[in-house]
């Protein structure tokens, strides 16, 4: 299970959702170069928050199958932070269905992503 | 027409750096705009640092690498309208917009080289969108059904930043 590009500050999670607040700091190791004198926190890596917290509350032998949308709809930069909402929506199905909503700290939504993982 | 674009020619052209500039050459340009790009895989990126149980590469990076590729079909497409434009000295910054039917199939490890198959189906002024396959060997191990990039100059994403490394 890939995850862990971003570290979340806090993760609370129930037995439906998960919810995450990263906050993205002024450097690191991949934020370095994305970009160069303006850290901007890279739209992919919503997806790993995503996959990050699917494996918090289902466990590591869950694995990303598909991304049917994603929309990054503001930046969020290098100082600022969000929160990531995270629906499962089929937790026993294969494929399990998710949903997540991630909101920047100033309000606007930043991301929303819908995924199906699969079962190892 | 064929074409090749090497590492110096791709840092020529997008903002990002090392370790998340993650094309390392251009193999073809097709006529419609269309390429193919390679980027190897090393157990020696950053993500591989903790020696993790798993060394499958993680599937933001190769989405990541697939969408540079696409910004770089993109931005030789539209190069007659403003060839210079990233290396002008203006900060502009290729961000992701969306993703629509993604499908993840197989897997990257360390040792294989990872080859995009990029169609540019769309160009609108500001905007692109692509769509594409990716593969190892013959083995697909993801595909990409439309990809949306927007370019945006620095003062529309947050504050100014301290020295622009482009270039």
């Amino acid at each position: 299970m890939n995850g862990a590009l971003c570290v979340p500050a806090e993760i609370d999670v129930t037995p439906a959702t998960v919810t995450t607040r990263i906050v993205v700091p002024q450097t690191g190791v991949y934020l370095d170069g994305h970009f160069p004198g303006m850290v901007v926190f890279p739209g992919v890596f919503f997806v790993d928050a995503l996959c990050d917290a699917v494996a918090a509350a289902l466990g590591d032998t869950v694995e990303l199958r598909a991304l049917p949308s994603a929309r990054f709809s503001a930046p969020v930069v290098a100082g600022a932070e969000f929160r990531m909402t995270l629906t499962i929506d089929t937790p026993d199905d294969d494929p399990i269905t998710v949903r997540a909503r991630c909101v920047r700290g100033d309000g606007r939504e930043c991301a929303r992503l819908s995924a199906r993982f699969g079962r190892r | 027409m064929t074409g090749m674009l090497d590492h110096g020619g791709i840092r020529a052209l997008l903002p990002q750096r090392y370790p998340m500039l993650l094309v390392d050459r251009i193999v073809e340009v097709r006529p419609d705009g269309g390429l193919t790009a390679i980027k190897a895989i090393s157990a020696t990126e950053p993500c591989y640092r903790a020696s993790p149980p798993d060394d499958t590469y993680p599937v933001a990076l190769l989405i990541e690498s697939f969408g540079q590729a696409a910004a770089i079909a993109w931005l030789l497409w539209d190069k007659d309208d403003d060839p210079g434009r990233i290396a002008s000295g203006r900060p502009l910054f290729p961000l992701f917009a969306g993703l629509r039917d993604v499908r993840i199939s197989g897997t990257a490890h360390p040792g294989d080289v990872v080859r995009h198959e990029v169609r540019l189906d769309h160009v609108m002024d500001g905007a692109a969108c692509a769509s594409g396959r990716v593969l190892v060997g013959d083995r697909v191990i993801a595909t990409v059904g439309e990809l949306l990039a927007v370019i945006r100059p620095a003062a529309a994403i947050g504050p100014a930043p301290v020295g622009h490394g482009v270039g």
